[in-house]
């Protein structure tokens, strides 16, 4: 075991690997139950659920900002080799900012509203490196000019309030990918965006993660986008990974009835017309321990099994694995 | 800029006006004839009517008004009765020593609230928050004067050399002179400013932008001094100016006590003795300070927060009022 974890040190396969990862609130609830995931160097891997589904928990939990009365239970954070659940506000502040950089979904609230954009840009170099001001105030406007700002001379100058809802994006962008980090966490980067914007971000991300070889975690309830962005993807359910695979393999061959109904909510083309399939019920909250599948009752699918015992995973094909007792009878 | 305080100093003038109206109507209502009062009972009705043309008696109220105004712009605010001075010489002997006492209990308030607030909201529900609110809401509890007198008697057992009750006659700097009366101000305000300051740092520090700041990799304790006491500022402030126009117009007790002849004390001598000229410059030089200390608030909350300095965002203005209105009723609400 020790011997492995410095063979992984030393030559990461994985830029961060998350192993059964536990996250429960003070009152038991259990927010997040067993997530593994893995994301190789330069790799854009998805994560998508529904709302609630412990998304948001996961990544605070990687990045260590978990609110109070919520902690880590049991597993592994490894990035770069290196297990971060436990490691201490200095190591924590060493890696924020300048290997792991962090974008959050709601980029009004996520910027300090009194204090100047080029400011609050510049404060990750502050920090981060010994450069001189004229050299951090070069470096600042020329990755506002990679995230595409526009006049970056003059929006250095101004207040979150007096950018619109792309531009802060943008300026949470260009402040993630400053110290060109290993891996950047997206989370739903574009709830608060209108289409064309959101177009425009993610492509964003992806011409970010191309040209510096960042890997991406991004976070999304909607298919659509990860379909466009992501290489790989995690498909969690009420704190539990449910289906896993390629995007190509888990879109054109679900194995998940839950992955199913997020695909079909999804509008398309050919579907134009027909009415939008509403999702029934929701997940449920607060959690105990899961002792079955936790969509059966969801679930159109479901048969006495599933309410009995918590499915394992499956493998669908080789890289494409999905927790459903179905897939147990199609073995058979 | 420059337009902003035009157009301020527009509103201020009327705010001044209004306030000179209002207390010459009420000395209309008070009988009593100065002129009489001034030169005692036994003038003869000479005097007293040279008095009564001095001071304009029978003026119609437009003219008093109007002539009152005139002198105003011209740096006078007639003459004492009590004291038969130009009645802008007392004030102007009198300023100083409020103005100091002012000054010095502000900054003692400051001082104190500050760095009790941080480590009271940083430690929130911890013991030492809890001591510090204890001793805050007793203190606030004791009225000022009391509070003058159990300082002075435990500066006097202790022999620091510091004489107390002499006021500004004593030869020891002024530092010395005015650090009982002036902590006895601060520490009958400090509460408030303490509070403020507390819940308004605690509530930054709910506030998701933190969160990026820990995912930029900011320590803790930049994000609280450059991040969170920053942006707690504001209504801090607000409540700032609030206990320095307090302050002014209202330390008369202090200045008994301690025999400081300031304004607190001017003012009571000029309404026993129905100085209305007295009364009214004084009035009127407190006005200007509330006014003058409000506008300066307002000013330094804008240059701290920028949303404050567009219309579309005055409901953070109104939302921050109605805040402070909330928080000092539930404050005096612990007095009671
Ligand atoms: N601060 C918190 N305190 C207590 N419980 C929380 C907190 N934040 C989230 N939760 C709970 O954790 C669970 C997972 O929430 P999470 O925010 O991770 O969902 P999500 O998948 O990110 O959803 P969304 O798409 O709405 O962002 C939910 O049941 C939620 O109620
Ligand atoms: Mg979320």
């Amino acid at each position: 075991m020790n011997k492995l974890e410095l063979t992984n040190q030393a030559n990461p396969e994985y830029t961060l690997k998350v192993e059964h990862l536990k996250v429960v609130s003070t009152q038991g609830a259990e927010l997040v139950r067993d997530v593994s995931l893995a994301i190789k160097p330069g790799e854009i891997v998805g994560l998508v659920g529904e709302s609630g589904s412990g998304k948001s928990i996961t990544t605070m939990a990687i990045v260590g900002i978990l609110p109070d009365g919520i902690s880590i239970a049991k597993g592994k954070i490894l990035f770069q080799g290196q297990d971060i659940t436990r490691i201490s506000a200095d190591e924590r502040c060493g890696i924020n900012g300048n290997k792991l950089g962090i974008i959050y979904q709601d980029a009004s609230q996520a910027l300090n509203p009194l204090m100047r954009i080029g400011k609050q840009i510049d404060e990750v170099l502050k920090i981060h490196t010994d450069l001189s001001l004229s050299e951090r105030q070069d470096r600042v406007l020329g990755t506002m000019r990679a995230v595409n700002l526009p006049d970056v001379k003059n929006l250095a100058k101004r207040y979150p309030h007096e950018l619109s809802g792309g531009q802060r994006q943008r300026v949470l962008i260009a402040m993630a990918i400053i110290n060109n980090p290993q891996l950047l966490i997206a989370d739903e980067p574009t709830t608060a965006l209108d289409v064309t914007v959101t177009a425009q971000i993610l492509d964003l991300i992806k011409i970010i993660n191309e040209s510096k070889q960042i890997s991406v975690l991004y976070i999304s309830h909607d298919f659509s986008t990860v379909n466009k962005l992501c290489d790989r993807v995690f498909v969690l359910y009420a704190g539990i990974p449910v289906e896993i695979g390629s995007v190509k393999q888990v879109i054109e061959n679900p194995q998940h009835p839950y992955t199913e109904l997020l695909l079909e909510s999804i509008p398309t083309k050919e579907k134009r017309g027909q009415k939008l399939l509403r999702m029934k019920g929701r997940t449920q909250d607060p959690r105990g321990p899961a002792l079955n599948c936790q969509f059966a009752d969801r679930c159109p699918k479901a048969f006495g099994r599933c309410r009995q015992e918590l499915p394992p995973m499956y493998q669908v094909t080789p890289g494409h694995t999905a927790a459903c007792f179905l897939l147990n009878n199609k073995g058979e | 800029m420059l337009k902003y305080i035009a157009k301020n100093a527009a509103q201020m003038l009327v705010t001044l006006l209004l306030i000179v109206l209002i207390v010459f109507i009420m000395f209309e209502l008070i009988p009593g004839n100065p002129a009489q009062i001034m030169s005692k009972l036994d003038a003869d009705q000479k005097t007293i009517e040279a008095l009564e043309q001095e001071f304009g008696i029978h003026d119609p109220l437009p003219v008093k008004i109007s002539k009152y105004f005139t002198g105003l712009l011209n740096g006078d605010m007639g003459r004492s009765i009590r004291f038969g001075k130009p009645v802008i010489d007392l004030i102007r002997q009198a300023i100083p020593v409020t103005m100091s006492l002012a000054i010095y209990s502000f900054f003692l308030i400051v001082i104190i609230s500050v760095p009790l607030a941080l480590l009271a909201s940083v430690k929130r529900g911890s013991f030492i928050d809890n001591a510090i609110r204890f001793t805050t809401e007793t203190t606030l509890a004791i009225p000022p004067f009391f509070m003058a007198v159990i300082l002075m008697l435990i500066f006097r057992t202790t022999q620091l050399g510091l004489k107390s009750g002499q006021g500004a006659s004593s030869g020891s700097s002024v530092l010395v002179q005015y650090l009982l009366p002036a902590l006895a101000i601060a520490l009958s305000r400090v509460t408030m400013a303490l509070e403020f300051l507390r819940d308004s740092i605690i509530e930054q520090k709910k506030m998701f932008y933190l969160k990026t700041a820990i995912g930029k990799g900011v320590t803790r304790s930049r994000i609280i001094l450059t991040h969170v006491l920053r942006n707690s500022l504001v209504p801090y402030i607000t409540v700032l100016g609030l206990i320095i126009a307090e302050i002014f117009g209202g330390s008369i007790i202090i200045e008994q006590v301690f025999l400081l002849p300031g304004l607190g004390r001017l003012l009571v001598t000029a309404v026993e003795s129905r100085d209305f000229p007295l009364t009214l410059g004084i009035i009127i030089t407190i006005a200007i300070v509330v006014i003058v200390v409000n506008f300066l608030v307002d000013l330094i909350n804008q240059f701290i927060d920028p949303r404050l300095r567009e219309k579309e965002h005055v409901a953070l203005r109104t939302g921050l009022g109605a805040k402070l209105i909330y928080k000092l009723n539930t404050i005096r609400g612990v007095k009671k």
